[in-house]
């Protein structure tokens, strides 16, 4: 089996981290190549996968000497380059396997349509899927950086899960929201928890979260915007001023600078001190500050995310993790994870705070029972061992459908070869006949 | 070699094409070569079955032989790298009967479509084909008019041609070919009640239809002819054909405009007997020469009479007559080993 | 009854399909109907559907009155009536590119016209997803398929001959009471 793996790669994508961790556990079993764009900015992880930098132009070509290929998709630009290649993949009836990592991808295509100067394609999609009245609301929604609630009717993963012949979700709420629950071509597992941020140089690191000590760390991770629900935190800290005396709660990870804005005015509007929002930090810094963290939160308002790594590296490393009861979070276990309302969520948080906050055995207690269910159930070597399985076991349809796309390229050929390709008559009498067999 | 002959056929029906590329495999195969026909059906009724029977020969897959001959559209499209064409038919609908009744295909853009294709096929098979034969000179004269290819005229021998023998010859002129509209049997039989000498008319060949034979019948007896022209509307075997031939005092044979000399005039020549036509029957006039050969009428009853009478009165000269057509053939390189030589060249 | 009875020839070789077709053509016609042998040249280097391609295009439905089918490709010509005998299961079981059940969906496909299929054995009709619950998701072949136990022929002309005699008595008399 020869598997090519698409990406994106760059220090800052916690998908790259992913990628890099299968990707590499892959390798022990089957013959895998990481495939990356040639000229792509930013930093990029280091591995030691057979790596690929190809030319657009070229990958036509190259898909063909792959059995199979694998597309991460998420909800960022860094998506880009990987939707390309999947519709290469798709243009050309080579298999394709998506991986979902998010289940709303409305932002992407805007966001894709516009760097591409494409917009026809993404309304003509829009008005497909929702028809057209929807589509000017959805339109609208989107031009003007309406909140995920008011985008969600729309989440416009169609596009991706019609190009692909296989899906890896890492959620039962994934599967769900992309409505592939009874589709037999979806491999369901949890994310492993065996990546973690580059850079375990504990030492030098924990130098720079030395002013934390003697206070329970609350830790947040990940870019800051209002879905992560940072403010929550802060109106929850305020309610309970003598949790908050105990805490030092650190936000680590860039903050939008309006979103930013408005976490300081309500820190300042409640005289909340023990306050870090820290903004970018490095890998060996985020690694410090997991370490050092006693108490972790990882709310989302909506729960677009087919699984999350953030939630994984948490559990994974053993910390107490209040999360809402919704989407991805809902399906961790009762004992591994501190579970809060949407309703009145405020009031939830600070309860949850106050607990964890007020008890060591209960954060260790909890903490214990998140590394070991993330050990048991999210072992790299199930995640390979299980994906390798299920790629074996797509294999026999992927070799009809490479006979069905020999047979069209040969078919097609053949009828241009005789001017027949601009005759739709032709056209419709060769699909016909090759459609029957795809299965 | 291994060859395989590849031919268009109607199902259930077998004419001159069907039977020459049974004898094509045939010779081919006493030639010592490894040589099977594939038989395939070209439907264009409706006309958008053109498209996909073309479609369907293109995707055949003739890889296992070592060459292939073809003789009609589109089995001539069939793709293969050692392919020798003797063409017999064009898609004639969207050349020379484009634009008249004969069409056949729809008007406006879907018959222009069509006809598109076909002509796009022909470009590229036919034009570039490095072996390409037609099987008269009316049909490499259309494949040069619409196509802009020339072509060698290799003509098309008699199946059996060693059956037929010369006998004496008798008091009746006999007509072998089907009965239809187009070969002009009616012409015959009015061209019987001008005739002055005591010579029989023999017609002796399937009808067409029904309706053709009715009204051939209905004809004669308008006419009172009935003790003077003998009807036998049935497929007559190769043997009763010869036998007709052998003892006749010369064959008739005038269709409108043929492509080719037709087999009954070489029937003719090999029974030694001269060939009545007419000067518009087309490519029959490239063997029956007048005065030498045979006689050669205007296309109408009273000359058709003349001729009947001319050649009963010659008796003298219908063998030399017979032997001169022969010769004629014979000249033009009509004959087996000429077409496995070119088909295997 | 005008029959097309049609058979594949595979890499330019005659082989047992050939004979058995001629067999029924020459049993058919001692029954007193017309009879057209087709053989369809198939090169078994190409796909299976590949090899199918020219089989679908062909219009054999504006001909005769029913089309007698051997085997694959024979069996996806279109007819209206259709009768089809499977001798053995090639090229399915043994090239991955066509894998069980292919064949159900493209013979039964929207059911169009009077279809019958007779099948050799019940290992050849399970290899071709014939039997009526070995593929699951694919429409019921009802009675539309018959097992009929007839040992698979070979190409072995020993052995071919007194099945082919039974053929001849017995499945033509099939087919001829359906006719």
């Amino acid at each position: 089996m020869k598997l090519a793996w698409f990406t994106p790669f760059m220090r800052q994508s916690a998908i790259a981290r992913y990628s890099k961790v299968v990707v590499e556990g892959l390798a022990e079993r089957i013959d895998v190549t990481l495939m990356l764009p040639e000229g792509t900015p930013g930093e990029m992880l280091e591995t030691t996968a057979v790596t690929v930098f190809y030319r657009p132009g070229e990958l036509a070509e190259l898909l063909d000497g792959f059995d199979a290929s694998v597309f991460n998709l998420g909800d960022s630009s860094y998506h880009f380059a990987v939707w390309e290649a999947q519709q290469c993949a798709y243009s050309r009836l080579h298999p394709a396997i998506a991986i979902m990592h998010d289940t709303f991808y409305l932002n992407f295509f805007h966001g894709y349509a516009r760097a591409r100067g494409d917009f026809e394609w993404f309304l003509d999609e829009l008005r497909t899927r929702y028809g057209r009245t929807e589509a000017l609301r959805a339109s609208a929604a989107v031009n003007s950086n309406a909140s995920l609630a008011a985008l969600e009717p729309y989440p416009l993963f169609e596009p991706i899960v019609e190009a692909a012949d296989a899906f890896i979700v890492h959620s039962d709420y994934c599967r769900r929201r992309l409505r592939l629950d009874a589709d037999p071509d979806v491999l369901q597992l949890f994310i492993p928890a065996e990546y973690a941020a580059p850079g375990t140089d504990t030492g030098v690191a924990s130098q720079s979260v030395g002013e934390y000590d003697g206070k329970v760390v609350i830790l947040t991770i990940g870019l800051g915007n209002p879905n992560k629900c940072l403010h929550l935190i802060l109106e929850a800290l305020a309610q309970r001023p003598d949790v908050s005396d105990k805490v030092m709660y650190v936000a680590a990870g860039e903050i939008r600078p309006d979103y930013l804005a408005s976490l300081q005015s309500i820190a300042a509007r409640h005289g909340l001190r023990n306050i870090d929002l820290r903004g970018y930090v490095t890998d060996v810094e985020l690694r410090a500050l997991i370490e050092r963290a006693d108490i972790c939160v990882n709310l989302r308002q909506p729960c677009p995310e087919g699984g999350s790594a953030s939630l994984l590296e948490m559990l994974a490393d053993g910390k107490p993790t209040i999360v809402f009861d919704d989407g991805v979070y809902a399906e961790v276990p009762d004992r591994c994870v501190r579970k809060i309302a949407k309703t009145n969520s405020v009031r939830g948080l600070a309860g949850a705070l106050e607990e964890l906050v007020d008890s060591a055995k209960a954060r260790e207690t909890m903490g214990s029972a998140a590394r070991e269910f993330a050990t048991r159930n999210w072992a790299l070597s199930r995640y390979v061992n299980e994906f390798v399985d299920f790629l074996g076991a797509r294999r026999q349809t992927w070799t009809v459908r490479e006979s069905v796309r020999a047979a069209a390229i040969e078919a097609t050929a053949r009828a241009t070869a005789v001017g027949l390709d601009r005759e739709p008559r032709a056209v419709r009498l060769l699909t016909n006949a090759l459609g029957t067999w795809t299965l | 070699m291994k060859i395989a002959v590849l031919s268009t056929f109607v199902p259930f029906y077998r004419g001159g094409a069907e039977i020459l590329a049974d004898s094509v495999t045939e010779r081919l195969m006493q030639a010592g070569h490894d040589a099977r026909q594939f038989r395939l059906p070209f439907a264009w009724d409706p006309p958008e079955r053109v498209v996909e029977s073309l479609l369907a020969f293109r995707m055949l897959d003739l890889d296992a032989y070592d060459r292939v001959v073809a003789f009609k559209f589109p089995a001539y499209c069939v793709e293969h790298h050692n392919k020798v064409i003797w063409l017999f038919h064009q898609f004639r609908q969207a050349y020379d009967l484009w634009g008249t009744p004969y069409q056949h295909l729809p008007s406006g853009d879907e018959g222009a479509r069509i006809r598109r294709s076909v002509i796009a096929a022909d470009s590229a098979c036919l034009v570039p084909a490095p072996r390409l034969y037609c099987n008269s000179e009316v049909t490499a004269a259309r494949l040069e008019t619409f196509n802009g290819r020339g072509a060698e005229v290799l003509y098309a021998p008699l199946v059996n041609p060693e059956v037929f023998h010369a006998g004496e010859y008798g008091d009746y002129i006999v007509c072998t070919s089907r009965i239809s509209g187009g070969k002009r049997q009616l012409l015959l039989v009015d061209a019987m009640t001008h005739v002055r000498s005591n010579v029989r008319l023999v017609l002796a060949g399937m009808p067409e239809t029904s309706a053709e034979l009715e009204r051939l019948m209905q004809r004669i007896d308008a006419l009172g002819l009935r003790d003077r022209v003998h009807v036998d509307p049935r497929f007559i075997s190769e043997e009763e054909k010869a036998d007709l031939v052998a003892h006749a005092l010369a064959v008739a044979y005038i269709p409108v405009d043929e492509d080719s000399y037709g087999f009954v005039t070489l029937e003719a020549y090999h029974a030694r007997r001269p060939v009545l036509t007419c000067s518009d029957s087309g490519g029959v006039l490239k063997l029956v020469v007048d005065g030498e050969s045979g006689y050669v009428a205007e296309p109408d009853a009273q000359s058709i009479a003349r001729g009947i009478d001319h050649l009963a009165a010659s008796r003298n000269r219908l063998a030399q007559m017979g032997e001169a057509g022969l010769a004629r053939a014979t000249a033009l390189d009509i004959g087996w080993p000429a077409v496995i030589g070119k088909l295997l060249a | 009854m005008r029959i097309i009875v049609a058979f594949a020839e595979h890499d330019g070789q005659s082989g047992a399909d050939a004979r058995c077709a001629a067999a029924l053509g020459e049993r058919a016609v001692a029954a007193g109907h017309r009879i057209e042998l087709v053989a369809l040249p198939v090169s078994s280097s190409k796909s299976p559907q590949q090899q199918a391609l020219a089989a679908q295009l062909m219009p054999f439905d504006a001909y005769g009155d029913a089309l007698w089918a051997l085997n694959f490709p024979a069996c996806l010509l279109r007819h209206r009536r259709r009768r089809i005998w499977f001798t053995h299961s090639r090229p399915f079981g043994i090239d991955p590119r066509a894998p069980a059940g292919a064949l159900r969906p493209l013979l039964f496909n929207g059911r169009d016209g009077d279809l019958e299929v007779r099948v050799a054995s019940d290992a050849i009709a399970e290899t071709l997803g014939l039997k009526p619950e070995s593929i699951r998701g694919l429409p019921p072949v009802g009675e539309h398929v018959i097992v009929d136990g007839m040992a698979m022929l070979d190409d072995d002309p020993a052995l071919l001959a007194p099945e082919l005699e039974r053929a001849r008595n017995d499945l033509v008399a099939w087919f001829d009471a359906r006719a």
